[in-house]
């Protein structure tokens, strides 16, 4: 027992030192990931750009020693970790340059700095984003989306993936918007949040605990159409879109 | 009274105040003939505005050449005898020539990136606040301005023309979509049509592509197969996005 903890205890410290990271000096304006796999953005109290990779990077094999890898666009690895960075005013440009890398990419990014992410490619997993307050963009075509303790704004979508969002707070002054074509879309947000909800289904249903306030009626009659539901929740407040073109929209209290 | 051309001419180069514009959408929704000139117009006010060359390509001096024979010819049918066809021949090379070198200018003067949203001069106080605001720099307030702007019941046509700039200009995929949420939900007006079918013929983003299939078939514009076949036949456009036209020509 006692060899078996030095193992998993010299396995841990090597896989703990292999990890490898890129920092950029940047706390304000708006950072692209084009084409990067395997990401997960998470929003920190720090001053740069921090872009660590969980496990050793194997894009570089023994005989390529001394070269750099460049890609088909004509990007070179100037991170070491497998990525191309370049700044442009307050606009960096972040890409894949190597596809052979199997790890996730942990992304720390501060307060001040939005976010874009673009990602149209079959494998790469989930996009997860976590605790940001920042502004997020992200268009994806196969994969799904994970958002968790962000407060938005953002406008998120996928074509073929589902988007699972858990919001702890969404005051802010911009709007939330959630789109897949063909996957779920699930909501958790807080009871007191102030929301103006619209949701939008065409093939799929509509589900939600939330008591929501459908406004203009007339004559006792509540317009509200099969496939578009537009309710204040709490009096309303932050601008939220909802749609799932083919399938199903939950819209939840968070336990 | 002036002639309807010149006025059809002016409508498609926005110098008509609201009033004249609601009064020739009026004219338009009554005279099926006049309503497809009035489209042509503007089809080809939108399309010089895309060209980004200081030489029009092939492809669309054969189209421009193409539609001025067209219209030639339609002058030249019987139900057309009440106006002269050297007279109506000289305003449209003229129209056209204007409109190819505003196009051509505009064309080179204005960005995809850079700028969102193209303007025209006479901008009520309404819509220069609403433009201001959609030209505002962040996603997510285009967005929430969007948003806001279909809380109305009825759609000013300001606002609606504004709302068609976003959908095929603006540089953020988000945006288009939501413009293209927000502008399905007048499916009763033509030129909203007309101005999906253009965007879906220019649009690359696939999850916008198939956001306008959904909003034509929704609107049943029967002109939309069309470019749904050309979809299908697009063999660099993505499976999902030809599935939902497939879909949408068997819906229509």
């Amino acid at each position: 027992m006692k060899y078996l903890k030095a193992i998993v205890i010299v396995f841990l410290a090597i896989n703990f030192a292999s990890a490898q990271n890129y920092t950029i000096n940047k706390s304000s304006g708006k950072i692209n990931f084009a084409e990067v796999a395997r990401v997960t953005i998470i929003g920190h109290a720090g001053s740069g750009v921090e872009i660590e990779l969980e496990g050793e990077y194997a894009g570089m094999p023994e005989r390529a020693e001394g070269l750099k890898l460049i890609s088909a666009l004509g990007l070179t690895d100037n991170t070491g970790i497998g990525l191309s960075v370049t700044t442009d005013g307050d606009v960096t440009n972040v890409r894949a340059v190597s596809n052979k890398n199997r790890h996730r990419y942990i992304v720390k990014v501060p307060r001040g700095v939005s976010v874009n992410y673009e990602y149209s490619s079959h494998d790469g997993g989930d996009l997860i984003l976590k605790d940001l307050p920042n502004e997020v963009e992200a268009s994806l075509l196969h994969n799904g989306v994970v958002i968790e303790n962000c407060t938005g704004p953002m406008a998120i979508s996928s074509v073929h993936g589902s988007i699972d969002a858990v919001f702890n707070d969404i005051a802010q002054e911009n709007a939330i918007s959630l789109y897949s074509v063909h996957d779920h879309v699930d909501v958790s947000v807080p009871s007191n949040a102030k929301a103006n909800f619209k949701l939008n289904t065409s093939w799929g249903e509509m589900f939600t605990d939330l008591d929501l306030d459908y406004g203009d009626e007339e004559d006792g009659m509540k317009k509200v159409s099969r496939k578009k539901v537009v309710g204040k929740f709490n009096g309303g407040g932050v601008d939220f879109n909802i749609t799932s073109t083919h399938d199903n929209i939950y819209l939840r209290k968070k336990s | 009274m002036e002639n309807i051309e010149d006025r059809l001419v002016d409508y498609a180069l926005g110098n008509l105040s609201k009033e004249e514009k609601q009064h020739i959408e009026k004219e338009a929704e009554q005279d099926s003939s006049l309503k497809q000139r009035l489209l042509d117009y503007q089809k080809l006010w939108y399309e010089m505005g895309e060209l980004k060359e200081k030489t029009p390509p092939q492809s669309q001096t054969v189209r421009f050449e193409r539609w001025l024979n067209d219209e030639i010819y339609q002058q030249a049918k019987p139900e057309a005898r009440t106006i002269s066809i050297p007279l109506n021949f000289i305003k449209y090379a003229a129209a056209a020539v204007v409109l190819l070198f505003a196009g051509l200018f505009i064309g080179t003067q204005i960005g995809k990136e850079t700028t969102p949203v193209k303007l025209v001069d006479n901008q009520s106080e309404a819509q220069e606040r609403f433009i201001q605001l959609v030209n505002n720099q962040s996603t997510t307030s285009r967005i929430k301005t969007i948003n806001e702007s279909t809380e109305q019941e009825t759609l000013d046509p300001e606002v609606r023309d504004v709302l068609i700039a976003l959908m095929k200009e603006d540089p953020s995929t988000q945006v288009r979509l939501t413009a293209v949420d927000a502008l399905s939900s007048y499916s009763e007006e033509a030129l909203i049509k007309t101005n999906m079918i253009l965007a879906l013929k220019s649009e690359e983003e696939p999850i916008v592509q198939i956001a306008l299939i959904h909003a034509l078939v929704h609107m049943g514009d029967l002109n939309a197969k069309e470019s749904f076949q050309d979809i299908i036949d697009d063999e660099f456009i993505d499976e999902s996005v030809k599935d939902e036209a497939r879909l949408g020509i068997t819906r229509l």
